[in-house]
């Protein structure tokens, strides 16, 4: 008796269909794409304040913020005043290291390196008096030539105290 | 009688996968620089350019507080403004929130927290010593100033006021 060949249907592969998933990648990566922006590498000057309980000044220093660079005591060290005036549109008009008016920040630079050679191992407390229309990038260029002249002398800055000046009639 | 040849047609389906592993490597490429954390980094802001600024670094257990501040002295969150006083409070109540219920957190300690100002360069200082008393008052003694490297954009020193 012959036997029956069973036929066996053939394997069917079952292949998977990527279209619509790669559509969906595509979907996110656009949207990945979209929403990437670089942004700038951002530098920092750090600043440490002392608590408000702890405040040590005199008249309205003590009402302001200060930095303080280190934790030492700046009551032996010197005391230098830098005062800041403001044009009408914010930029420095006027600056001036204690009663030396002095024109340009290299000039401001090599009047701080002095007076910090001055001070000598003692340190010294820098007191910024800032005209209240003064830019924000002008201040900070100023205490950029504040820390290269302390870079520069062998002398410390021990504190650092901002002073708001809000008398008009500095102002021209 | 002649045969018909019977010419089997070949369909042609393009191998998807490779250029699937590719999409997804990009997708994975993206999803790793992408930083939710940056839109607080209000980009309207011009940050001054200081040559003697040192790289950015932070702890990286360092709660910090970014306060954007615009060239009108007004702090933005998201881009938009909010009050001062009242936005330190609260991320400061959130600070000082104890993770332990056990726990007390003083409101008078010192915070350990650091105050991440990034001010529009034409702040005006009456503005700026504003913010620097505000973040005093509500016990930041670390306070960090957002500016750009000179040396890596020396074209930003120059962009007007």
């Amino acid at each position: 008796m012959a036997r029956k060949k069973v036929r066996r249907k053939p394997l069917q592969e079952a292949s998977l269909n990527l279209a619509a998933m790669l559509d969906m990648a595509f979907q996110l990566l656009m949207f990945f794409v979209l929403t990437f922006s670089p942004a700038p590498i951002e530098s920092q000057v750090q600043m440490m304040m002392p608590l408000a309980s702890s405040a040590i000044g005199v008249g309205a220093a003590a009402e302001k913020p200060t930095a303080n660079d280190s934790g030492s005591s700046s009551q032996t060290a010197g005391r230098l005043t830098v005062t800041l005036l403001a044009a009408a549109d914010g930029r420095i008009r006027d600056m001036a290291v204690g009663n030396t008016v002095v024109a340009d920040l290299g000039s401001l630079q090599k009047e701080l390196l002095g007076a910090l050679t001055k001070a000598g191992s003692a340190g010294c407390q820098i007191v910024l008096q800032v005209d209240a229309n003064l830019h924000y990038q002008d201040l900070l260029d100023v205490i950029e030539q504040c820390t290269k002249s302390e870079a520069n002398a062998s002398s410390k800055i021990q504190q650092m105290t901002f002073v708001e000046l809000r008398d008009k009639s500095l102002r021209r | 009688m002649v045969a018909k040849s019977r010419r089997i047609g070949l369909a042609a389906e393009p191998n998807l996968t490779p250029i699937l592993d590719m999409v997804f490597q990009l997708i994975t490429f993206f999803m790793l620089v992408v930083s939710f954390k940056a839109a607080s980094m209000d980009p309207g802001i011009r940050l001054p350019v200081l040559g003697s600024a040192r790289p950015s670094w932070q702890e990286t257990d360092q709660k910090f507080v970014v306060l954007n501040i615009d060239k009108s002295g007004e702090l933005r969150v998201y881009g938009q403004v909010c009050d001062l006083e009242q936005y330190l409070a609260t991320e400061v109540n959130a600070i000082r929130k104890p993770s332990r219920p056990r726990r007390r957190a003083s409101g008078n300690e010192p915070l350990s927290a650091a105050a991440v100002i990034r001010a529009d360069k034409a702040t005006p200082f009456t503005k700026l010593s504003g913010v620097l008393a505000a973040c005093k008052k509500h016990g930041f003694s670390n306070v960090t100033l957002k500016v750009l490297d000179a040396e890596a954009q020396p074209e930003a020193r120059n962009l007007p006021l």
